[in-house]
């Protein structure tokens, strides 16, 4: 579901729902541009398994066309940003191929399909290239490694034994901060204790470290 | 087989006498890579059960961040001992009804007690007991502690801590924080093994002990099976020695001899039935990350064979005899051995500690990646049956360690600078007639393989315990500041099988004893005893 309510949000759950009514997470979900062999300039969108729907659609109801309609909605801006995103059933890892996209429209995207909040508070808009199949969860963390990113995921009701992402905030964080901090003080104990303790492990087993070389053999 | 490895095992030199001489490791022939895995078959779990949801052997970053709940694949947790927690190292003794000749049958009687016994961090911050804790396990589903042993060498027996079957021996030497002092300490847990009595807590190779003088300083330990000598593996002397201590008299063990390897330094051992062989280990990196590409740098990192006869015999100024060596790059950190026989056949797990090129840092995993071999260690299996020429016959990888899975593992050992993914010991079903291996592989838990065919192993079950959200004080995990709140376990512990209760028991740092049982009937084997003494 869809949380927060704000004026983007409402339009994508929107969309989602007029989306051949499909409001589960669990709906197969592919964005791409048009194909190389069919360039007149739309978009296609994949409904569920195997559907695809064009323009040429409209002419068979309201159902389609409303259908249709907010499949544009969806898919044109994706035209200019090479993005397809394809799983996220309850079988299979969700696939993400990018090419040069800018990482906050692959989330946004991300969200669409896999129908999450996006709180986005300060992404960067650093160019993304990947072609990667990961579970949900880990895919943000694949993504967004060098965000601050905090996510609330819950045990998928139509999947079991699956997690489904709630909301995902990207926090003003890592790279847009722009004032370099100290670390505190328990941040320095803490590294002090790490490499203390590497340097425990590297002795233990004839190792050098920074404080004593090693120990050569004969 | 999606990896081929690249730096093959170097086939040692037959040198019949250790001169000093420096064995040539060169790089080995592709030919003997050709049939050998990296990866064993995933095993197949069952209803109920948890299984790992990313690759064999993973636990993404994702559920380190939300606090990982564990897996479990034909295996469930029985009982729990957590205590101070645990950390390297386990060991078992199996009294009177669960001796050899019942196969382990130790459930529920007097004389049937099953002990087990684990080392804890030399640390004394917030800790409710120091030292070695004795847990009684006969009843797998409520172990019990019964005593605490706190004499100089228990206080962190590090890697040392051995039971002697035969004698109904305990031992260790004194490995605080993986090298202390001389000590040797050895108990009697003959009468009852809930409370071992204290035989010797004595400094060996000082003089005072009336064997030969040469310090020596406690890390790795290990008994012959006949309980009359106890070696052990000396990482800050001379870069490293193995040492001989009798200890025919138990309460007056002396030093009989040290001797240095000198390919690189020295770890964990084990010896052959009748004493007369002794599987060493050369610890070494190969060079670290600029060996893995450069064929002009040796591999140093591997075995090494002794003939002991001398020793086992107690002839006068007796030494180990160097009979081959085998090396490699595909792993370093060289852990332990365990002689085994499969269908008649001699064959030797070996277990390295550390992954391609070094400990596993951050750069070290990038440059194992980089390089296109494994960046993390495991076990491995190799036929002995000519001592002279021993061959690597298959890997024991999890997908975590095939190199084309980097870009998927890496993210989740951000921030962590060791023993990660990795093996550290393992323990087979029966030394004489082997069926099974079981193995802690740090945070990917327990690993339990089918090596019935030993170029084929396959794994039946794993279990991976849940990260603990508080540290756990006697945990080196813990106190090398490599634990993360809610992230997964340091599994590093031998794993005790029982073939007749269809169980196990091994430690992991955080998460202290646990008892397991096996379901789905994925073990024992029709074939698969373990009689007591004949796991390690």
């Amino acid at each position: 579901m869809v949380r927060g309510r704000s004026p983007k949000a409402r339009r994508l759950q929107a969309s989602r729902i007029s989306d051949a009514g499909r409001t589960s997470a669990a709906c197969s979900f592919v964005i791409s541009p048009t194909p190389a062999s069919d360039r007149r300039g739309l978009c296609f969108v994949q409904l569920g398994a195997s559907k695809h729907v064009s323009i040429a659609a409209l002419r068979f109801g309201k159902p389609v066309l409303a259908m249709a309609i907010g499949a544009l909605s969806i898919a044109l801006p994706a035209c200019a940003a090479d993005i397809r995103i394809t799983g996220g059933n309850c079988a299979s890892a969700v696939h993400v191929v990018a090419r040069d996209a800018a990482l906050s429209d692959v989330l946004r995207r991300l969200a669409k399909a896999l129908d999450f909040e996006l709180v986005d508070g300060g992404a960067s808009d650093a160019s993304v290239s990947v072609d990667v199949a990961r579970r949900p969860v880990d895919l943000i963390a694949s993504l967004a490694g060098d965000e601050n990113v905090s996510m609330t995921v819950e045990t998928n009701p139509r999947c079991p034994r699956r997690e489904r992402i709630v909301k995902l905030w990207i926090l003003p964080g890592k790279q847009a901060t722009p004032v370099r901090t100290r670390p505190s003080a328990a941040q320095a104990e803490q590294a002090r204790r790490e490499q203390e303790g590497i340097d425990m492990v590297m002795r233990a087993h004839g190792m050098p470290t920074p404080q004593s070389p090693a120990t050569k053999t004969r | 087989m999606r990896n081929r490895m690249r730096w093959q095992a170097a086939r040692g030199s037959s040198l019949l006498v250790a001169l000093g001489l420096l064995v040539s490791a060169g790089i080995s022939s592709p030919a003997q890579a050709a049939g050998e895995q990296l990866t064993v078959p995933k095993a197949t779990c069952g209803p109920g059960d948890h299984p790992e949801t990313a690759l064999q052997g993973q636990v993404p970053a994702a559920l380190r961040a939300a606090g990982f709940k564990g897996f479990n694949c034909n295996l469930e947790l029985v009982g729990q001992s957590k205590g101070d927690g645990g950390n390297w190292q386990s060991a078992e003794y199996r009294d009177s009804i669960g001796n050899s000749t019942s196969q382990g049958k130790g459930v529920g009687h007097k004389q049937g007690v099953v002990c087990a016994y684990h080392g804890t961090a030399f640390t004394t911050a917030n800790r409710t007991h120091v030292g070695v804790p004795v847990i009684d396990v006969t009843d797998m589903s409520h172990p019990t502690p019964t005593a605490y042993l706190a004499t100089t060498s228990m206080l962190d027996p590090w890697e040392s801590l051995k039971v002697n079957q035969r004698r109904q021996l305990l031992a260790a030497d004194n490995g605080h924080n993986g090298g202390g002092g001389p000590e040797v300490d050895i108990y009697d847990i003959s009468t009852d093994c809930t409370q071992p009595q204290l035989l010797a807590s004595l400094p060996v190779g000082t003089g005072s002990d009336g064997g030969n003088v040469a310090p020596v300083v406690g890390h790795e330990g290990s008994w012959a099976p006949d309980g009359l000598t106890y070696y052990g593996g000396d990482l800050r002397t001379h870069g490293g020695q193995y040492y001989a201590v009798d200890t025919a008299d138990p309460v007056h063990p002396k030093l009989i001899t040290t001797w240095v390897p000198g390919f690189a330094n020295v770890h964990g051992m084990s010896i052959s039935d009748d004493g007369n062989r002794g599987y060493f280990v050369s610890l070494g990196t190969s060079g670290g990350a600029a060996g893995l590409t450069d064929p002009t740098i040796a591999a140093n990192n591997g075995l090494l064979i002794y003939d002991l006869s001398d020793i086992q015999a107690r002839k006068p100024n007796a030494q180990a005899k160097l009979i081959s060596t085998l090396f490699w790059k595909d792993g370093s950190g060289a852990q332990h051995t365990i002689p085994i026989t499969i269908k008649g056949k001699q064959y030797l797990v070996f277990i390295d500690e550390a992954g391609s090129g070094g400990f596993s840092s951050q750069a070290q995993r990038q440059a194992a990646c980089a390089a296109n071999m494994p960046p993390y260690p495991m076990a491995r299996i190799i036929d002995i049956s000519d001592e002279k020429n021993p061959k690597i016959v298959s890997r024991l990888g999890l997908e975590t360690h095939d190199p084309a899975n980097c870009a998927q593992v890496l993210p989740d050992l951000v921030g962590l600078s060791t023993f990660t993914y990795g093996s550290h010991y393992c323990s087979v079903d029966n030394r004489e007639k082997t069926t099974t291996l079981a193995c802690g592989y740090f945070n990917s838990g327990i690993r339990v393989f089918d090596i019935r065919d030993p170029a084929h192993p396959k794994e039946i079950a794993y279990f991976n315990p849940p990260g603990t959200t508080t540290p756990s004080p006697g945990s080196n995990h813990v106190s090398i500041a490599q634990w993360r709140p809610g992230g997964p376990d340091w599994c590093s512990a031998q794993v005790h099988l029982n073939a007749a209760t269809g169980t196990l028991w091994t430690t992991c740092q955080d998460n202290g004893l646990l008892t397991l049982k096996f379901t789905h009937g994925a073990w024992p084997f029709p074939e698969s005893k373990t009689p007591a003494g004949q796991q390690n």
